[in-house]
């Protein structure tokens, strides 16, 4: 096996060649044809424990399926994903009842993710009662109670309904929910794209804070790459269901190596008009292409800035251009190309 | 005539409610302000601040009821829009005043062809026929980038990319050649690569069709080269307008400040333990706090912030704040 990206004395999850693929049907009777979306191609990295790896990429790229997919919300198409040593695709019974304790979910849209007809008690409690690790009422209603302490709530907000919540506050009871089954590891899908600009530092704040203090490991998955810059310790950048780069914080932000990482870089808004005059932006044409035909070769060429014509024929590799830096291209130095 | 020379919009003194089973909800408390020539501004508030109401109105666009205009005045091109009816303003919209807004999916009809759709307020407002409202739909469809259009014409919106959407909307507003854009949140439903695109599209429109244009927007980053005045919102009201550079290097009002503060650098290597947020949360609009709506988050209040509320005064040369404190002092302001 080769070696997975990522320095890591003691990873938590392993992600080994990971595939999720969706098959549609298109067209009525004659004409009806199955087609493969290819949501995530192929992905292997590492999350050390304690650590936050940012995952970014534009909208469609598949961030949101790799995340759900490791947390064995998908059922994966091929690979593996291994959290605490188990494995989350063939675990049956207790063993992926123990997945599930491990491994927490916080969502995007704290209106859809919150069930309108429960209460907040209800709603951060039932991990504890399905995980049965509280018996007991009473000392469950004790849990919830320290729990929404800890993300910033009052315990008097226990017999409320999500509807009488402001969006940050919303997203606090997802993070308490997420917290109640003392997971190691939380997925948390955009938990900011939803919430205002003087709001989303609060949760960035919490979520850090919870870290330090419980240790947990996240993967946080964004398109804001200023947030991902200030919260995440690497970040991996993803493109039509692939992992383009991948490496430490600011090795990436400093050095990025890759045409996508430079571009979606360089497009990222600075709230300062000298820094934002003097920067040359890389504007890349056209759109994300569709998922079902891919381009071949490397799925970038149709709108890398430096594609030369071998990368529309053959498909990069996957490799560790130094320590901990890893990218999918054929053109960046040390340039190698497959097959010579 | 009672603007100036050169200015193209005058708002004076705006005030919008809404009537709900909740009670009143002030959305727009006393906004003014002006529209230059040829001049690009910045409206930067959080969700609830007004700043679209406060532009809706101005076109009409603001159902009534529940919705109502209690005060003001907004003078484009001398005349006060707000005192016309709905037929008198019909020939300001699209052709005087263009919207692009935040959703281009919503903005554009379903069932509609793209050809149906541009062509319509071409055939309008210019009086031309079926062709050559098509020719010139297709060149500004063109100029704003839609590869292929010819073979596009007869394509629904869905069939299109959010970043194509936009550029249709764009060319859908440039084909009737505005005085004025006013663009609602145009890139937040978009990648930031795709933002980037449209952001340099506009700047390329602006250099070639000399409009004046208000950018509505929640994110302080997205207009720092873009608007050369800024207006920062909160809650109905201006709390501070600028130059973009003073607004951002000198800024004088608690609210930016904590909002630029909130931000995070995608240029900088990190150097604070904590991203600085601003406690609590935005005012409830159906019962604003007595004094300055900002009081009970800001860092640099004063006794007097609780009872009355800070006016809009010149604090530099053209530097708008309204607040009780100098937070380069964090003392009164005299």
């Amino acid at each position: 096996m080769i070696e997975l990206p990522g320095s890591l004395s003691a990873p938590l999850v392993k992600v080994d060649r990971l595939v999720k693929y969706f098959t549609i049907t298109q067209g009525f009777f004659f004409q009806r044809k199955m087609l493969v979306v290819r949501a995530v191609d192929d992905v292997s990295f590492q999350i050390a424990s304690g650590e936050t790896l940012g995952l970014v990429g534009e909208s469609g790229c598949g961030k949101s399926t790799l995340g759900r997919t490791m947390l064995g919300l998908y059922r994966a198409t091929a690979g593996s994903v291994k959290i605490d040593g188990k494995e989350v695709g063939s675990s049956k019974g207790k063993e992926m009842m123990e997945i599930r304790r491990e491994a927490a979910m916080i969502f995007q849209d704290p209106f859809a993710s919150l069930n309108p007809r429960w209460t907040v008690n209800s709603i951060i409690s039932e991990p504890i009662r399905v995980h049965k690790i509280l018996n007991g009422k009473k000392s469950r209603e004790k849990r919830v109670a320290e729990l929404l302490e800890l993300v910033g709530l009052s315990r008097r907000d226990v017999n409320r309904f999500p509807h009488e919540f402001s969006g940050g506050q919303r997203q606090r009871i997802g993070i308490a929910r997420a917290l109640a089954s003392q997971p190691l590891f939380i997925v948390c899908d955009e938990p900011i794209a939803s919430l205002d600009v003087s709001i989303q530092a609060q949760v960035v704040n919490l979520l850090e804070e919870l870290q330090r203090d419980l240790g947990i490991t996240y993967l946080f998955i964004a398109h804001d790459l200023s947030m991902v810059r200030h919260l995440c310790t690497r970040v991996a950048v993803m493109y039509m269901g692939l992992i383009m780069e991948l490496a430490e914080r600011d090795e990436i932000y400093e050095n990025p190596r890759h045409p996508y990482t430079q571009a979606l870089l360089s497009a990222v808004p600075i709230p300062d008009p000298d820094a934002a005059r003097k920067r040359t932006r890389i504007v890349l044409k056209g759109d994300v292409p569709s998922l079902i035909n891919l381009p071949g070769g490397c799925r970038f060429h149709t709108r890398c800035p430096i594609a030369q014509e071998h990368c529309s024929l053959i498909e990069p590799v996957w490799r560790e251009i130094k320590a901990g830096h890893w990218v999918y291209c054929h053109e960046v130095e040390p340039k190698f190309l497959p097959g010579e | 005539m009672t603007t100036n020379i050169g200015t193209l919009l005058e708002v004076r003194d705006l005030n919008v409610c809404f009537h709900t089973p909740e009670g009143i909800v002030h959305a727009v408390n006393g906004v003014s302000f002006k529209v230059l020539d040829g001049e690009t501004i910045a409206v930067v508030g959080e969700s609830g601040c007004g700043k679209s109401v406060c532009m809706m109105s101005i076109l009409g666009l603001i159902p009534q009821p529940p919705g109502e205009i209690t005060g003001g005045k907004a003078y484009y091109k001398g005349k006060d829009l707000l005192g016309l009816s709905e037929d008198e303003l019909a020939p300001f919209r699209g052709k005087e005043i263009a919207l692009v807004f935040q959703d281009p999916m919503t903005s554009l009809n379903p069932v509609l062809t793209l050809e149906r759709q541009v062509t319509e307020a071409i055939i309008k407002h210019e009086r031309l026929d079926k062709n050559n409202a098509r020719k010139k739909a297709l060149t500004y469809l063109e100029w704003v980038g839609i590869p292929d259009v010819g073979r596009r014409l007869s394509d629904y919106p869905h069939q299109f990319s959010g970043g194509m959407r936009q550029r249709v909307m764009i060319a859908m507003m440039l084909a009737l050649k505005p005085s004025l854009l006013i663009a609602d949140e145009p890139t937040t439903a978009l990648d930031v690569t795709i933002q980037a695109q449209i952001i340099e599209l506009v700047k390329e429109m602006k250099k070639q069709f000399g409009m004046s244009m208000i950018w509505i927007t929640h994110d302080l980053g997205v207009v720092a080269d873009l608007a050369e005045r800024i207006i920062v919102m909160y809650a109905g009201t201006i709390v501070e307008e600028a130059g973009v550079d003073d607004l951002y290097k000198r800024t004088k009002h608690p609210y930016t400040l904590a909002l630029l503060a909130a931000l995070p650098r995608v240029d900088h290597r990190r150097d604070v333990a904590k991203l600085r947020s601003i406690r609590g949360s935005p005012p409830d609009n159906l019962n604003f706090p007595k004094g300055c709506p900002f009081a009970p988050r800001c860092d640099y209040v004063l006794d007097q912030c609780w009872t009355s509320k800070p006016t809009l005064e010149y604090v530099a040369d053209g530097h708008l704040a309204a607040c009780w404190v100098n937070v380069e002092t964090g003392k009164p302001r005299l």
